[in-house]
């Protein structure tokens, strides 16, 4: 069993953006270029789906450690920009959203290491 | 998106999980608590750990119209600091829905001697070309 959460995680800033990009080499201007990013039908820049995922995971292995992880499946359902507050729930069976507002951008599943094994 | 690579193997890398990029990656994160230990399990984001550039070009992805649509990951433990890694990204499955492309890259990375430390299957959407 998970342990249940439901918390604000605050927001993700620019530079966060920016130094993701530079951490994991995803230089997807839909990332950093608001004008690259209005053409794809953005209203400006966006997380990288990858942080988003890891920002939640991050939440997760907080509240359950990460020894008693083995992973963790997201899907993304609306994109995060920066500055949007961030919040997260987990069930105690592992199902995960994570909001930015009002909007829910990731919905997952956790994966316990009991779970798997 | 080229559906013709179903089933390929797309790029293939020796890494290393540099004990830098996983300080950067747990400073993207926001230096939380426990950011460290979320950056060993999240050091590599399989498409570009060659480089966006090489992994849009290997399947003709349209940056313009891509969005990641979901992103899975299983692990047997964690990166260790600067322990060498083998890549291997291929694509595990290709599927065309209302007009839009949907493509499942699955990379797995592993020890140089064979141990599977982590795999990931990200999922990419390719809208539709507007009339």
């Amino acid at each position: 069993m998970m342990k249940e959460i439901n918390r604000s995680i605050g927001t993700l800033s620019l530079e966060q953006l920016v130094r993701f990009a530079g951490a994991v080499q995803d230089f997807n201007p839909v990332h950093y270029d608001p004008e690259f990013a209005k053409a794809a039908g953005l209203p400006g820049v966006i997380a990288q789906g990858p942080l988003t995922v890891l920002v939640a995971l991050d939440a997760l292995i907080a509240a359950n450690g990460a020894a008693n992880l083995q992973g963790f499946q997201a899907r993304l359902k609306a994109p995060v920009l920066p500055g949007a507050p961030l919040s997260i729930t987990c069930s105690a069976e592992g199902k995960v959203s994570l909001k930015a507002g009002d909007t829910e951008a990731l919905a997952g599943t956790l994966i316990s290491s009991q779970a798997a094994s | 998106m080229q559906s013709n690579r179903k089933g390929q193997v797309l790029l293939k890398a020796n890494l290393v999980a540099h004990s830098v990029k996983l300080e950067e990656l747990a400073h993207a994160l926001g230096d939380t608590p426990t950011a460290g230990e979320t950056a060993a399990l999240g050091l590599f984001f399989g498409p570009t750990v060659v480089g966006y550039r090489n992994f849009v070009d290997s399947i003709g992805l349209d940056l313009e119209r891509a969005l990641l649509g979901g992103h899975e990951m299983t692990w047997s433990r964690a990166f260790r600091p600067d322990e060498p890694v083998v890549a291997e990204m291929s694509m595990a499955d290709y599927s065309e829905k209302n007009g839009m492309e949907i493509g499942v890259i699955e990379t797995r990375f592993s020890t140089p001697g064979g141990e599977l430390i982590q795999s990931q299957r990200t999922t990419f959407i390719e809208r539709a070309v507007k009339a």
